[in-house]
């Protein structure tokens, strides 16, 4: 089986662009900017919709970056220093962890997501992985953080799940970014459990900005559905012998580049990758966030998805 | 010893953004702006009148803000001086304007509701003509103290771009596939658009040229093919070069940075407070280039003293020995106000007279 998803923030609009600069230079306020937003919403979401998604994501535009709405509505956790994000021209906030109280969380996630607007249609939400989350973070991973966050993101898992949302994705670049020195495996994974337990719906855990080899083992030991892949920072040919008894994410589009890839070849990608590794299924999908794109750019390479998706069957 | 210079951008006073939009200025605009002139020591009479009157040029404004900033830095003290890079929208978007084969596309995100415009390479890059020499003209008929040119290199253009031209992805040699595209792409750069920019600067009498290069260290495996390109710009060229790369772990550079043609680091230190770990490099990889050392941040509104600059200089001249060292402010002062940056130049002048004093 053949789907396809986005993995991310999607791009804002010019007219979203130009909105949120007038809100920031107090020419309109909240309540003028709020239907702009929801109307690039609404557009990302048919997006998805017209090119045969089976999951839809709102588009994340209450979004400022992937940890944002923690360091708003988490007790314990702000917004400090910009920090850039990787190796991309583009910065968030570090968040500034301190005397976090997971077991007094109270679930607040689900007001940074357009679940109205996601009403008719089978839900995915897309949330900070749970080891990028620690080690990025002002205090750097420990044990008892990333537990901590595990816990915390147990609390919004089960709410979301209450609320219709189906497919759960942990972006996770630290993973896999320049050879980290990763802690025991086994602390992760544990933490990982933690969240297993909280829903029974799909669980997504997707590496990207580096290469996924050296530990893709380890991946496919997580208690998670699908294991991503990011093909423009992994090699093919260093893991198509692995077998990939997971779901796979497959990270086909790029979305670091405004090349429009071509379908077929993306078509042989994924031959390949069913010959060889046979993953349970795949899910197309963008490598990253396709907020580094211009809007009309992201529109196009959802549509190569839709058409990859298409001239796999995947109808 | 501790001569002193501005890394590049200066802050863009709301007068002068309005009278470029062609936007009414309020009386309080024009108070300020007769406040500031006054202070930095240039009249602001004329194009005053001229705005009011609504005949003022864009050329006019513009050489106004050039004007502005050069007696704005000299005012301050520096010894080095350029025009704050007032006709320039900012170090990307400015280039890619003058470079055929670099189309601009629309806004994409930086972080919160900031954005920048992003260019796509579609052709091999051409110069449509040298975009810098119109400024240095201007700043060397004008200013009084030594000039020095900032200049966006070749490596952070391409990688601030996208790449549609070069760019050919086989999933089956992703890597080999992007790197070539990128080393293409940059030295396509160095070659037809960064290379004759300096060598018409120098022409028309260019001393002294900064080549900036804040994606110098994105991506480590490429910092040889930064350096590279950095060589074949500069090659045979009879000028000072200083590189200015920022908020950047410099322990990436080494050792391929000892290759490098260039006389000046300007590096980023105050940002991190972290001093020895990037003087330590120079020590350890015996590199005796000159140090620009930053000593004011330019992410903070909070002043440092007079006597923490004086502090910083003379704890690098004894950690180094016998280096040669510049006052700097980590990087370009653009994001501060006008009145903020201004105290942090001064401070980094008089604290650059105090450490001299005292060795």
């Amino acid at each position: 089986m053949v789907d396809a998803q986005v993995t991310g923030i999607f791009p804002r609009s010019s007219r979203l662009v130009k909105a949120t600069r007038d809100y920031d230079r107090n020419v309109i306020g909240w309540n003028t900017l709020i239907p702009i937003i929801r109307e690039d919403s609404c557009e990302t979401i048919e997006i998805q919709r017209s090119n045969g998604f089976k999951y839809i994501n709102d588009g994340m535009y209450l979004w400022q970056d992937i940890f944002r709405p923690f360091t708003e509505g988490v007790k314990g956790i702000t917004a400090g220093a910009l920090t850039r994000w990787f190796d991309n021209n583009t910065f968030y906030r570090k968040p500034v962890i301190e005397n976090l109280e997971p077991e007094n969380h109270d679930a607040f996630l689900h007001r940074y997501i357009f679940l109205d607007l996601l009403e008719d249609y089978e839900k995915k939400v897309i949330l900070p992985g749970l080891y990028t989350f620690a080690s990025l973070s002002s205090q750097g991973y420990s044990r008892d953080l990333i537990f901590d966050l595990a816990g915390i993101m147990a609390v919004e898992l089960r709410d979301l799940e209450r609320r219709g949302v189906e497919v759960f994705q942990f972006n996770e670049p630290s993973l896999v970014y320049r050879n980290p020195k990763l802690p025991e495996m086994d602390e992760i994974r544990e933490a990982y459990e933690i969240v297993r337990r909280s829903t029974g719906n799909t669980i997504i855990l997707h590496t990207y900005f580096g290469d996924a080899s050296p530990i893709i083992e380890d991946l496919l030991d997580m208690p998670v559905d699908y294991i991503g892949i990011d093909f423009y920072a992994t090699e093919f040919m260093e893991i198509k012998d692995v077998s990939f008894h997971k779901g796979l994410l497959c990270g086909c589009v790029d979305s670091r580049n405004s090349y429009i890839e071509e379908p077929e070849k993306i078509v042989e990608l994924v031959n390949r990758i069913e010959e060889s590794m046979a993953p349970r299924d795949i899910i197309l999908a963008p490598n990253c966030d396709l907020e580094f794109l211009t809007k009309d750019i992201a529109k196009k390479k959802v549509e190569i998805l839709g058409k990859v998706k298409r001239l796999l069957g995947g109808d | 010893m501790f001569e002193t210079y501005e890394i590049g951008s200066l802050p863009k006073p709301r007068w002068i953004v309005k009278a470029l939009r062609r936007e009414k200025l309020s009386e309080e605009d024009f108070k300020k702006m007769r406040e500031w002139s006054n202070r930095v020591g240039v009249s602001s009479e004329e194009i005053e009148r001229k705005i009011r009157e609504g005949t003022a040029k864009r050329k006019e404004i513009r050489d106004f803000a050039a004007l502005f900033n050069i007696r704005y830095m000299e005012s301050a003290g520096l010894d080095y001086v350029y025009d704050g890079e007032a006709r320039r929208i900012e170090m990307y978007e400015y280039p890619v304007k003058y470079i055929e084969g670099i189309e601009l596309l629309d806004w994409v995100r930086s972080f919160d509701n900031k954005y920048y415009r992003k260019g796509v390479c579609m052709d091999k890059p051409r110069l449509k003509r040298p975009y810098h020499v119109e400024e240095f003209l201007f700043v060397k008929e004008h200013a009084r103290r030594g000039i020095k040119v900032p200049v966006t290199g070749p490596y952070t253009l391409a990688d601030w771009s996208f790449n549609e031209y070069y760019y050919h992805p086989d999933f089956f040699n992703i890597r080999e596939s992007r790197y070539r595209a990128k080393e293409e792409f940059v030295f396509d750069l160095a070659r037809e658009i960064i290379r004759p920019n300096i060598i018409a600067l120098v022409n028309a009498g260019a001393r002294w040229i900064q080549i900036d290069e804040p994606a110098a260290t994105t991506h480590p495996e490429e910092v040889p093919l930064f350096v590279e390109a950095f060589n074949e710009v500069v090659k045979g060229i009879d000028a000072k070069f200083s590189v200015h790369i920022c908020y950047s772990d410099y322990s990436l550079l080494y050792p391929h940075i000892l290759d490098m043609k260039v006389d000046h680091y300007a590096f980023e230190y105050a940002n991190s407070g972290n001093y020895d770990r990037t003087l330590s490099l120079f020590k350890e990889y015996g590199d005796k280039k000159e140090i620009g050392l930053g000593v004011v941040d330019v992410h903070r509104d909070e002043l440092e003293s007079p006597e923490l600059v004086k502090e910083r200089l003379l704890h690098a001249y004894h950690f180094l020995e016998d280096y040669i060292i510049y006052a700097n402010p980590d990087c370009g002062l653009r994001t501060r106000t006008l009145e903020v940056a201004y105290e942090k130049l001064k401070s980094v002048v008089k604290g650059a007279q105090m450490a001299r004093e005292e060795i």
